[in-house]
């Protein structure tokens, strides 16, 4: 009897303490509450942000994708975006302010590109920074745009060609230009925010703009927006933008390079040469002396190939294509010093060199970071460039006309 | 229990299940009452009475179950040698001993090839059930088998469920001896062994054991033997009852035996040191230990060369797991985790789902329920109506519950293309465990997403690594993990490089070739 009954409560406990493990399995299914789980829906999905001030009033549009129904899905008929915006007192209130007129939720996630309106990067970037930096909703490989005379909401009311919504058509559009041009460089959410941050490096934006083509309002990449701590100070334009690009930090590849005739007897400024950019990588070291920066020792090393040229004359021979070499390198260098003599105009380190002493030396940049403002626009600099051409395409020769 | 009574009542000497356990008996006629008596209302029991020797002194009776046996045998080895040509001999060069009637037939009368004694009833009923023909002598307490086995079976044909490109076409029928012979025409060792059990206290099935002597650890084959002992049920119908009765942890979903039906891959597994289980009347052989990752593995990767192997392998490992994950991944997706799909592949989903009324999970569990209907449907429907039941299926669920905007394309197409990927696991039992599975994770996923999807994935780990087939633990080579046979999990280790067996515990011969152990010929 003894034995028995302690078994006994066991076998009941055993027998509570499993149908308890059950019960609170079960209503785990009923407890996860999810703020999350949303279904497709009650969602739109969000292919843009962007950023205005009204005024002084922050304000919000976001564009949204219209899914069609079940019985268009097959053809697949163009669809028009929808844009809805609000205003509030911070962008927070404001991109909330949207659902006052929008009865699903939009996923900002799926926004790829973020826009911000020409006024607000004017006065201070630092009103938005924390939204597209803290909320997790927003993408922060989202590249980043500023408008360039036009607010963005009206940069939404034009388009892109062939795309059905036209800010993820400006992402498209800025990549295949950097690939095929190679003027502007794309800048995500996060890399405008490190520059925002970091010391010693400055943010520098690919604007946008509307042109009118045919009555239609149709939207061009025009310029780059250069910051100085958070405000815009200035835009660079398509050849220092260009010269811009040579100077990332990172390769680029792609691009066009426009030389006159490298022949002695052709000087006709319309007979030039098109180079095909295939990649180009800078160093940019700083030059230190006795504790002082002498200046920044530039170096190009870029090849690419012979595209196109617009006048007759066999150029393609080793001595003429070294002489080409050459006048590319000068070329690129025309660009570079462009670049670097508008930023230091506008007293604006998007080169990152400040960053560039601060790795190399970290002591004088401490001492020199609080003049750095004062410096920057007196830096010196030292440029040289390596350009090789590898290919030629199909012909292997000029192209030799008959008589 | 009732009859027993029913017979008492009846006033009888001994009731049957006494009966059976009686010797048989000098006087024939009292056997022919006995037997009469077991065999009562079996109307498929022949009794066949006759007398031999000189002057018809001798009395006989044959006795067999008609259609279990092969009358012409009968007539042939046993009448008409004891009722014809022993009458055209009785001359003086052939001296009739009266006393040793039984010794002189056993031993020079009987012409059968298979032929022996027996001394009480239950081994000449258990003899007859199994198609062998009685011969009693009146006068004598033992009885005479001949071996005359022989009734319609299915002849030996191509495999149904486990279809094979390259390789052996053979699968196993219902007969037993037809199997055994079919796995010793393979191995023609005299280590391969056979071990018979009769199991079943009814149908009395022959079960045999089947390993390689010196290749199977030893440990094992005792195990095997031991657990084979233990099992005390009224009937064994299919290798199915053993497995049951077999494995180490009964409440899982998971199988912890292998099944085929082809000879050949048995002999893998021999070869492997693992062991096989036949019964009589099953055309399936159940193999064992194994574990899971070998469930993937198609006898066909061997056959194959190893690239093409390894190639089919990997491609099944990762239908394996689209089988298992997909419809819970892309309902986790499209109900937590929007953010992870690219935004086009989101327009598009979302653009088919705009008017659906049901939730993602909800039309995912529907439509996973609807196929597992109809492949069932599929299986166990009459063959004719079969094709049917497929355009119907594929009328109804593909098309008109689209159309009618009950379910959205993108989840028919993620569970269409997780059906089909199901299909590809090469063992029916591996394939049944993702199938019970997948709706656990879609459950875990439609209330936890991709968190939940986690969660079950862990669950089923710990519980597959808790469990183990005869000792071997049910994720290896995986954990613990092995990487030398990990090279024939993933990929097919080419014969060339495939040195070694599958190491299990207590093997001693693990070398498949170059070092060659006397054992292993």
């Amino acid at each position: 009897m003894q034995t028995g009954k302690p078994s006994a409560i066991q076998m009941i406990n055993k027998w509570k303490r499993l149908c308890l493990v059950l019960l609170l399995l079960f209503s785990l299914f009923f407890t996860t509450g999810c703020w999350n789980k949303i279904e497709v829906n009650n969602t739109v999905e969000a292919e843009g942000l962007v950023f205005d001030l009204e005024g002084d009033q922050p304000s919000f549009s976001v564009q949204l994708a219209q899914a069609s129904g079940p019985d268009q899905s097959g053809s697949s008929q163009s669809t028009k975006p929808v844009n809805i915006s609000g205003t509030g007192r911070t962008f927070t209130e404001a991109a909330r302010k949207v659902m006052v007129s929008l009865p699903r939720l939009p996923l900002w996630a799926h926004a790829g590109v973020t826009l911000i309106g020409e006024d607000l990067a004017n006065q201070d970037m630092g009103r938005v920074a924390d939204f597209i930096g803290r909320n997790r909703h927003v993408r922060k490989t989202s590249l980043l745009f500023i408008t360039k005379g036009v607010s963005g909401k009206e940069c939404l009311e034009a388009e892109v060609p062939m795309e059905a919504y036209s800010l993820p058509g400006l992402r498209k559009l800025i990549r295949i230009q950097e690939n095929q041009l190679g003027i502007y460089m794309p800048i995500t959410i996060d890399q405008f925010l490190e520059g925002l941050a970091i010391p010693g490096l400055q943010p520098a934006v690919p604007q946008v703009t509307i042109q009118e083509i045919e009555g239609k309002k149709v939207l061009k990449l025009d310029g780059t927006a250069v910051f100085k701590d958070r405000k815009m100070v200035g835009s660079l334009d398509e050849t220092e933008s260009q010269g811009y690009r040579f100077l990332s930090p990172t390769m680029v590849t792609g691009g066009l390079i426009i030389i006159p005739s490298p022949l002695d007897n052709v000087t006709d400024s319309k007979k030039v040469v098109s180079i095909e950019l295939t990649r180009s990588q800078a160093t940019v070291s700083p030059e230190i002396e006795e504790n002082k920066l002498k200046n920044m020792k530039i170096h190009i090393e870029a090849e690419g190939n012979f595209y196109e040229q617009t006048f007759e004359g066999d150029i393609l021979d080793r001595e003429t294509i070294n002489k080409m070499n050459v006048l590319i390198g000068e070329q690129i260098k025309q660009a570079i010093t462009a670049s670097i003599t508008k930023a230091q105009l506008l007293d604006s380190d998007i080169f990152g060199w400040g960053r560039s002493i601060y790795r190399k030396n970290p002591d004088l940049w401490s001492q020199i970071e609080d003049d750095w403002a004062d410096i920057f626009p007196g830096v010196k600099t030292e440029i040289t460039v390596n350009f090789e051409i590898r290919r030629t395409y199909l012909l292997d020769k000029s192209f030799e006309f008959k008589e | 229990m009732r009859y027993k009574r029913g017979n008492k009542q009846a006033n009888l000497p001994l009731s049957t299940s006494e009966l059976i356990a009686k010797p048989i008996s000098k006087q024939l006629q009292e056997n022919i009452d006995d037997l009469h008596r077991l065999l009562e209302r079996c109307t498929d029991a022949v009794f066949k009475e006759f007398t031999f020797g000189p002057n018809r002194e001798n009395k006989g009776l044959v006795i067999f179950f008609d259609g279990l046996v092969d009358k012409t045998q009968i007539e042939v080895h046993l009448l008409k040698s004891l009722m014809l040509e022993l009458n055209m001999r009785n001359d003086d060069s052939f001296p009739w001993p009266k006393d040793e009637v039984f010794k002189l037939v056993y031993e020079s009368i009987v012409s059968s090839a298979e032929v022996k004694t027996l001394d009480n009833l239950q081994d000449l009923c258990h003899s007859i059930s199994s198609g062998d023909t009685v011969l009693l002598i009146d006068g004598y307490n033992t009885a005479l088998v001949a071996g005359t086995r022989s009734w319609q079976t299915r002849s030996i044909q191509s495999p149904e469920n486990e279809v094979v490109v390259r390789g052996p076409r053979e699968a196993f029928t219902e007969t037993l001896r037809f199997n055994t012979a079919l796995l010793r025409r393979r191995l023609k060792s005299a280590n391969f062994k056979i071990e018979n059990f009769v199991l079943g206290r009814i149908t009395k099935t022959d079960v045999v054991l089947c390993y390689i002597d010196g290749i199977a650890a030893e440990g094992l084959v005792t195990e095997v033997k031991q657990r084979l002992g233990k099992i005390d049920i009224d009937g064994i119908l299919d290798t199915g009852y053993l497995e049951e009765f077999l494995e180490d942890n009964h409440y899982t979903i998971f199988s912890q035996m292998e099944y085929t039906e082809k000879p050949d891959r048995v002999c893998g597994h021999l070869l492997e040191g693992q062991v096989c289980i036949m019964v009589d009347g099953s055309p399936i052989a159940l193999i064992a230990p194994t574990s899971f990752p070998r469930f993937w593995i198609a006898s066909e990767d061997y056959y194959e060369r190893y690239v093409v192997g390894s190639l089919f392998r990997i491609m099944r490992f990762v239908a394996f797991l689209i089988s298992l994950l997909l419809p819970s991944l892309f309902v986790a997706a499209i109900t937590y985790h929007q953010e992870m799909i690219p935004p086009p592949l989101y327009i598009t989903i979302a653009a088919t789902r705009e008017g659906i009324p049901f939730p993602a999970f909800v039309e995912a569990l529907l439509l996973e329920l609807t196929f597992e209907l109809l492949r069932e449907a599929g299986i166990r429907l009459p063959r004719a109506i079969g094709p049917a039941i497929s355009i119907v299926g594929a009328l109804i669920i593909g098309d008109a519950a689209v159309k009618a905007g009950l379910v959205s394309t993108p989840m028919v197409v993620v569970v269409a293309f997780t059906g089909i990927a199901s299909f590809i696991i090469p063992s029916y039992n591996g394939g049944i465990v993702v199938r019970i599975a997948r709706f656990g994770f879609l459950i875990s996923a439609g209330f936890l997403g991709l968190f939940g999807i986690m969660i079950a994935l862990l669950i089923m780990l710990i519980h597959m690594s808790n469990l183990n087939s005869f000792g071997l633990p049910y994720l290896s080579p995986i954990a613990p993990f092995d990487l030398g046979e990990m090279s024939d999990i993933i990929v097919r280790r080419p014969w060339f490089l495939n040195t070694m067996r599958p190491q299990m515990k207590g093997m001693k011969n693990a070398d498949r070739q170059a070092k060659r152990n006397s054992n292993d010929k």
